[in-house]
């Protein structure tokens, strides 16, 4: 019988049939069959776990949105290649951290916000707050009404102050 | 308050531009991109950026330098990245990919509209500057609209909405008034009584000799007692009687107009907002509304007077006798009310939290009951089990909490407030044992004195219950002032369709920035049977959709019998156009009633004919109650195809020029389908009809396929001439059916 991986057919891209290169702003595929190297295109890459498994199983995406392959471990690649997919990352899944909270203010089902962030100090207003917090243990992420999302690493880590404007939003 | 306060506005993009380069002039550039973000190693770094595109190239400054230019002579496209943690504008030439600006998604709708607008550039030199899209916050205070929601709830002009209010209510104004006034006199009778008791004490009962030696006037001051008793009951019930009337009607005229409002809205604008934030501005916002105006308001108004008229009568009587009883009572409730204004938030919070941990409990409960059957058949009912009592042992502790919590502050709140009721006990005794006051007064004022607390304690409430009546209000006036509606030429002749159809450089997209079709030429003459084919998303149900007017076109136009769809009347549209979707839906009703749905003066004997066409007779006749079987909300008792066929006599009933088929088979089996093709195909003929079908086999009839493919049609012709070509897409399609059929 065959294995669920054997009918799935997946070949994690490896050093062995893929290679990773940056074009000014953009990474690169390259498919690598032997001696022979084809330019597959721009990528997108995304964490197929982003929550659990920041560094593993990462999805490269064409520009269509076409599946190319995953990366097993970003620790597989070469230092360069991993510089360029960490950029890549980083860029994808840029959000602010929160580092203190100045004030929440809620009005008609949304909440407004003013915060301290690694990004300076910014506004944004909630919708629908209760679900727009993603809960991961100690970790917060917070959606704004754009979709904009910003991190909370540890709550208990928050000032007392910062802490409690936004308990009532813990449970 | 600073809520309130107006944000400021920034400089504008040209005027920032030219603060940083003077040379620009309006006329050099084409537009003006701006942009927040720039890269660094940690992601993006926030900056003030600005894209100038000119006609030869795009040049970017970031902080008031300039830092790369792009040239667009040899540029071959333009993308929109958006699904990650920010918005991208990119370019491509060949296989290269410049970065023309990044931001926060507050600008994704913004940059698909410029992304759409440079990439028309690039394909016909043409540049037009994006309109000013549908802002998503407020313009006056910077808040974000509720979802779905074209105005403010906190700026929408309150005027505006009273004005509203008071024209939608007008006929009850009077009835109003009454019960407003019966709340008055309710409180006027209230404080009657005390006096009656001053009366009863110092006349009578501290002198018996008055009391014995005539009974009359005694007997007099009893009666008026139980008088004032049964006219305060009396009025309370007629108040009663009232307000539940008002607010029936309130409620009923409240209801209609929002329902009325929400039938108007045009599908977009319908989808805009969930169904449950449509049903709670119907029951829910309507009910806090007329609570508000039948209850809330005249306990308000009540316990207003009530306060006044206490404290008159109170600072009469100080001023008259020279005692402080008025400040006795007032200024130890001060304290309890600073306290309980302060806790209010607390308190908010311990019932939100209350609310949350139980809602998620039974989220949670109604979430495992409904998938009883996936927990049974792979065994997790202990897991079940441990994650609600999780659930639950959270509520526990919450409810524990609070209870604690309430169970300490609400005796000590209620012993704060009433403290004075024992000052001015302590102060009046001491004034009777030095005779300044007689025992008669000394009831009637401590009574007065106890009537103050319930104001009093009200006065904490009333913010909050204000406050949520003009929220309610708010969110049913945004609702009624949406301009979300199909508009509809009044002078719209009625006629008769012959089936014409046509699309005219058709554009439309249901987000901005993302085109669904795109000039679209295409024209159907009457009683083609037309098959529409493509991949899923492709735009085949959005191309009916414009057929029924289910949505207006961005641009181009859609055209029956050679006159635009939007100056048709509707009732031309709903009589010449009818439609069996995939979806059947059957309304809570008999089977004959869902049937009659598109015309309901229908007869017997057409509902009949009807259904015999649709095959739908025979089993409607095998069901006990035959026409007149009540069908629940979706129709469960019948079987899809059985609704399948309703659906279809409903669309035969109404005998349409224009008949729409959107996958009206594809839920059921090849025997029913079968079945079902047979009917359709009486229906078909002599109709313009438009098909959609994954199953190709199902449109082997039809005189034209039109294929769908990248926002416009891509092949059409008949069957075998598509077949003609083996690079084509329909020809994929139908070899890539067969192959799996014959796997099969």
């Amino acid at each position: 019988m065959q294995s669920v991986f054997d009918i799935a057919g997946i070949t994690p891209l490896d050093c062995k049939n893929s290679r990773i290169a940056a074009e000014g702003d953009f990474p690169v595929l390259y498919r690598l069959e032997g001696q022979k190297e084809e330019r597959v295109g721009c990528f997108e890459a995304k964490r197929a776990f982003p929550f659990e498994k920041e560094d593993e199983y990462i999805v490269l995406l064409s520009e269509e949105g076409k599946d190319l392959g995953f990366i097993r471990a970003l620790s597989e690649r070469s230092e360069q290649e991993r510089a360029i997919l960490e950029r890549e990352l980083s860029r994808r899944y840029f959000m602010p951290v929160i580092t203190g909270i100045q004030k929440v203010t809620e009005r008609f089902a949304f909440s407004y916000w003013k915060v301290k962030t690694t990004s300076g100090d910014l506004e944004f207003s909630v919708k629908d707050t209760y679900r727009s917090l993603i809960h991961l243990g100690k970790r917060i992420i917070v959606t704004d009404a754009d979709g904009n999302r910003y991190d909370i690493p540890d709550v208990t880590a928050l000032d007392r102050d910062s802490r409690k404007k936004i308990d009532i939003y813990l449970w | 308050m600073s809520l309130k306060k107006k944000k400021k506005e920034g400089p504008s993009t040209e005027q920032t531009l030219c603060s940083w380069d003077a040379r620009w002039q309006e006329q050099d550039y084409l537009d003006l991109i701006p942009f927040n973000y720039t890269a660094c190693p940690e992601g993006f770094s926030r900056i003030t950026g600005i894209a100038v595109i000119t006609k030869e190239k795009i040049i970017c400054y970031e902080q008031g330098q300039r830092c790369r230019e792009i040239g667009l002579a040899s540029a071959d496209g333009c993308l929109l990245l958006a699904d990650g943690g920010a918005v991208r504008i990119v370019l491509c030439r060949g296989e290269e990919r410049f970065t023309v600006a990044v931001a926060d998604l507050k600008y994704k709708e913004r940059y698909g509209a410029f992304v759409q607008a440079l990439t028309r550039y690039i394909e016909e030199g043409i540049y037009q500057r994006p309109g000013i899209l549908r802002e998503r916050v407020c313009p006056r205070c910077g808040r974000p609209y509720r979802p779905g929601s074209n105005s403010c709830v906190r700026c929408g002009g309150k005027k505006k909405q009273l004005a509203w209010l008071f024209t939608l209510f007008k006929p009850m104004i009077p009835g109003l008034i009454l019960s407003l006034f019966l709340f008055l006199a309710i409180s006027a009778v209230g404080l009657i009584a005390p006096m009656l008791s001053e009366k009863m004490v110092d006349g009578y009962l501290k002198n018996p000799e008055a009391g014995r030696s005539d009974l009359l006037p005694y007997l007099l001051v009893v009666l008026a007692m139980f008088g004032c008793t049964a006219l305060s009951r009396g009025l309370s019930a007629l108040r009663s009687v009232i307000s539940s009337k008002l607010g029936a009607k309130a409620a009923y005229r409240l209801r209609a107009a929002v329902f009325e409002k929400i039938q108007q809205l045009s599908l977009a604008g319908v989808n805009r907002r969930t169904a449950g934030e449509l049903m709670q501005r119907v029951t829910d916002d309507a009910a806090v509304l007329k609570n508000f105006l039948t209850g809330d308001l005249g306990s308000i108004v009540e316990q207003i007077s009530t306060f006044l008229a206490i404290g008159v009568i109170l600072i009469v009587s100080d001023i008259q006798n020279d005692t402080p009883l008025f400040l006795l009572v007032f200024l130890p409730a001060i304290p309890a009310m600073v306290l309980m204004y302060m806790f209010n938030r607390r308190i908010r919070r311990i019932y939100r939290t209350q609310w949350m941990v139980s809602s998620k409990a039974s989220t949670l409960l109604h979430d495992i009951f409904s998938g009883i059957r996936v927990v049974k058949a792979f065994g997790r009912e202990k897991d079940e089990i441990v994650k609600y009592e999780k659930a639950i042992y959270g509520v526990k502790r919450v409810q524990k909490r609070n209870e604690l919590f309430w169970a300490i502050f609400s005796p000590m709140l209620n012993t704060l407030m009433t403290m004075g009721e024992f000052f001015v006990l302590f102060f009046v005794g001491n004034a009777i044992l030095k005779g300044d006051m007689t025992l008669g007064e000394m009831t009637k004022l401590t009574a007065y004195a106890a009537m103050l607390y319930g104001p009093l304690r009200s006065m904490a409430f009333i913010p909050r219950r204000i406050l949520r009546a003009t929220t309610s209000l708010s969110k049913i006036y945004d609702l009624m002032v949406d301009d979300d509606i199909l508009p509809h030429k009044k002078d719209a002749e009625s006629r008769m369709l012959e089936g014409h159809v046509t699309f005219k450089d058709v554009s439309f997209g249901y987000e901005v920035g993302k085109p669904v079709l795109k000039h679209v030429d295409l024209e159907i003459h009457p009683g083609e049977m037309i098959g529409i084919v493509g991949r899923s998303g492709v735009g085949k149900s959005t191309l009916i959709n414009l057929v029924m007017r289910l949505y207006d076109t961005e641009e181009g136009q859609v055209l029956l019998d050679g006159v635009d769809i939007k100056d048709l009347s509707p009732d031309t549209l709903r009589a010449g156009v009818g439609a069996v979707l995939q979806e059947t839906f059957l309304f809570a009703g008999t089977i004959k009633d869902n049937i009659a749905y598109a015309k309901p003066n229908a007869t017997a004997e057409e509902v009949i004919a009807a259904a015999k066409v649709a095959g739908a007779h025979e089993f409607i006749m095998r069901q006990k109650d035959g026409y007149d079987t009540y069908v629940g909300e979706k129709g469960f008792t019948l079987s899809g195809g059985e609704r399948q066929r309703i659906a279809i006599a409903r669309a035969i009933l109404l005998d349409p020029k224009i008949l729409i088929l959107d996958e009206a088979t594809s839920a059921l089996d090849t025997e029913t389908e079968k079945q079902i093709q047979d009917a359709l195909q009486k229906l078909i003929a002599g109709r313009t009809t438009l098909a959609i079908a994954h199953r190709l086999s199902t449109l082997r009839n039809a005189t034209r396929l039109i294929v769908l493919d990248d926002h416009g049609i891509a092949e059409q012709g008949t069957h075998e001439e598509l077949m003609q070509n083996k690079n084509g897409i329909y020809y994929g399609l139908v070899m890539a059916q067969r192959q799996m059929s014959s796997k099969k």
